[in-house]
């Protein structure tokens, strides 16, 4: 789908609000398989999000500002025997974007021009 | 009885495999993924490459972890794993092309090529053909650069020009890769014009040796230019951009002059002063790639405006291809419109603008080519040349043929007994004549520098320090490479024949020192470069 201007791309606003949502349940960061999770339970789709599509919105919200990112300590994952997680969290910027987009109103944010956004 | 046991046993083989397979359906599918991540980050850089494939296997874990948790079942797993690939696969291309090395695609077409190219050779004919598709691949790579390029270029259009540092910072060393490949060039250039050029010129001149004495003179001259380019900071050059582009223009319009205006073989192009002949259209290529980079920072925030972007831009361009296709020079007005355009890309035009561009070129290239009866011969002669091999498809036929019969080591120095039949055998169709005498080995060597000097162009333009020397060194490279993609497209068969030299290796003064004078302008901007690299990155403004 092509950006219009600067507006988030469904995605992108999937992302954020799912997010927010993980923050709402007191998980401040959260890994690429963790937003695919919740954005299927969220959307109620079938599947999670392709992987092209989850890493590259990624990789581009992070270059845009509206999340940041790091490697979690290796230790944690060498004792729990897993590769080591990339760990997200929604900056300021990102949580603007969402309400800005809310303000909007798109297909894709109904229900947020209405509820405010979880502290 | 034979029959039940066979049906018995192909179905217990199958119920086999059908188990196993369950158990490594879902390692399979994994491993499929991390293959395809693998491939899609080749030649990224290590951040970039290790944080997509960690990120996978990370996922890929925490999925397998998960589905067990929830009591999917392995293959369904595998199937979602599948999915969730196949369903990305457009996004990851999307994405790898943002990441595309110019420089691999370049390389690797050109090693790919010149592998195959190497193999198929050695069966007589298909040299040519390997020729077509070497430049069908440079073309399209060259492209891909552009396009990748534009997001280098487009960003930079907002940071203001900074004052050039003062000559004590700048480092005396010039960028020796380039200095190395134009002097190679030069240097197969001048054998190849004295070895092609020494029938003709007994015949024409009754001295072998004509040609070749007065090619080694334009490269001295060249290589002045060459010098006194480098030293000069290029940001002076947007400051002579107009004075220059009027002298252009004069001389432009000067060789339309009866009187003034020399002519030779029905084209009127050349400007005489004393002992000089010179063609204004070479040194026209130059200035306008100056003008219009200057003219492209100057109006960034317009670039995108019909009236204020596409429209003046149209009519400048217009105006030059104009004088250079009355001459009639159909060659230099098609290297002039595709450079400048090039930079009008690079510079963010939209898409839309690019393309009204390209449909006007094309109604009047087609308005052009039907007004000349010799223009549509070549048409005719590119489509099938056979046709008529002694009349219009004589110079083709001729080029390819000693394209052809060079072999893979060629026939040697000299041995060319084809230079006299071939038209323009130390101008346009030099690539044949070294086709002929140094073989496959000879044209690839040609090639690879042309290409190494191309990719030298791009990494120079991503290493500038402005918007203004991106656009100075991207309209340079792109004029060398669209030249070379000409001249080498049509002497193979390619394209049809436009009557453009070979850049750096065809016989010509006018076309070698304006060559070279370029060159001296890309090393200044290397020069700038790395001193502004040691100073700091510009301030945006």
């Amino acid at each position: 789908m092509r950006r219009k201007g600067n507006a988030l791309l469904p995605i992108e606003v999937s992302i954020l609000q799912a997010a927010i949502n993980l923050r709402a349940r007191n998980s401040t960061e959260f890994h690429g398989f963790l937003i695919a999770k919740e954005i299927k339970k969220r959307d109620r789709a079938r599947l999670l999000t392709a992987y092209g599509t989850l890493y590259k919105a990624l990789y581009r919200m992070e270059r845009a500002g509206l999340l940041i990112s790091h490697w979690e300590d290796p230790t944690v994952a060498a004792s729990e025997h897993r590769p080591p997680r990339r760990l997200y969290e929604v900056t300021s910027a990102g949580e603007g974007a969402l309400a800005a987009a809310a303000r909007v109103g798109t297909p894709h944010l109904p229900k947020l021009a209405t509820e405010p956004l979880p502290q | 009885m034979s029959h039940f046991l066979i049906t018995l046993g192909a179905g217990l083989a199958l119920f086999v495999v059908a188990t196993l397979a369950k158990s490594f359906l879902l390692p399979t599918a994994e491993l499929t993924v991390r293959a395809w991540v693998w491939f899609l980050t080749l030649g990224l850089t290590s951040e970039i490459k290790n944080t997509r494939r960690l990120q996978i296997a990370s996922d890929l874990w925490e999925h397998r972890r998960d589905a067990v948790a929830a009591g999917y079942a392995p293959y369904q797993v595998a199937l979602h794993v599948l999915l969730r690939l196949l369903i990305g696969v457009p996004s990851d291309a999307l994405w790898r092309l943002r990441h595309l090395r110019f420089d691999y695609v370049l390389l690797g077409a050109v090693t790919a090529l010149a592998f195959g190219g190497f193999f198929v050779s050695l069966e007589e004919g298909l040299a040519v053909w390997v020729v077509r598709a070497t430049v069908a691949a440079a073309a399209l790579a060259f492209v891909a650069c552009v396009a990748v390029m534009r997001d280098v270029v487009a960003a930079r259009l907002p940071f203001r020009l900074r004052s050039a540092p003062s000559s004590a910072n700048q480092p005396n060393s010039p960028d020796y890769a380039l200095v190395l490949v134009t002097a190679l060039l030069l240097l197969l250039g001048l054998v190849a014009v004295y070895t092609a050029s020494q029938p003709i010129g007994y015949l024409q001149y009754g001295d072998a040796n004509h040609f070749i004495v007065r090619q080694a003179i334009y490269v001295i001259v060249g290589l002045a230019a060459l010098v006194y380019f480098m030293r000069l900071d290029y940001h002076e050059l947007r400051y002579l951009a107009v004075p220059l582009m009027v002298l252009a223009l004069l001389g432009l319009l000067a060789v339309l002059i009866p009187g003034i205006g020399v002519e030779r073989n029905g084209a009127r192009r050349w400007l005489e002063i004393g002992p000089a002949i010179f063609y204004p259209g070479e040194f026209a290529k130059l200035v306008v790639i100056i003008y219009i980079s200057a003219w492209l920072v100057a109006r960034r925030e317009n670039i995108s405006r019909f009236t204020l972007g596409l429209v003046p831009f149209a009519l400048m361009i217009g105006v030059v291809g104009g004088l250079v296709i009355v001459e009639p020079d159909m060659g230099t007005a098609v290297v002039i419109v595709l450079t400048t355009s090039t930079l009008f890309f690079l510079a963010g035009a939209p898409l839309s603008h690019l393309a009204l561009l390209i449909v006007t070129g094309g109604l009047v290239s087609y308005v052009m080519i039907v007004a000349q009866d010799y223009r549509l011969d070549r048409i005719a002669s590119f489509l099938s040349p056979q046709t008529d091999p002694e009349g219009t498809g004589f110079h083709i036929t001729q080029l390819i043929a000693a394209l052809r019969d060079g072999g893979v080591t060629g026939q040697g120095f000299g041995a060319s007994h084809q230079q006299p039949l071939v038209p323009g055998a130390h101008t346009d169709g030099i690539f044949a004549i070294i086709g002929q005498e140094m073989g496959f080995v000879g044209i690839a060597l040609v090639m690879a520098l042309i290409f190494f000097l191309v990719y030298r162009g791009i990494r120079l333009a991503t290493a500038a320090g402005d918007a203004f020397g991106s656009l100075l060194a991207l309209g340079v490279t792109s004029w060398i490479a669209y030249q070379a993609i000409i001249n080498i497209g049509g002497v193979s068969g390619a394209m049809p024949l436009a009557a453009t030299s070979l850049p750096f290796i065809s016989y010509g003064g006018s076309s070698l020192v304006a060559l070279l004078a370029a060159v001296g302008v890309l090393l200044s901007i290397y020069r700038k470069s790395h001193s502004l690299s040691a100073s700091g990155p510009p301030a945006p403004a």
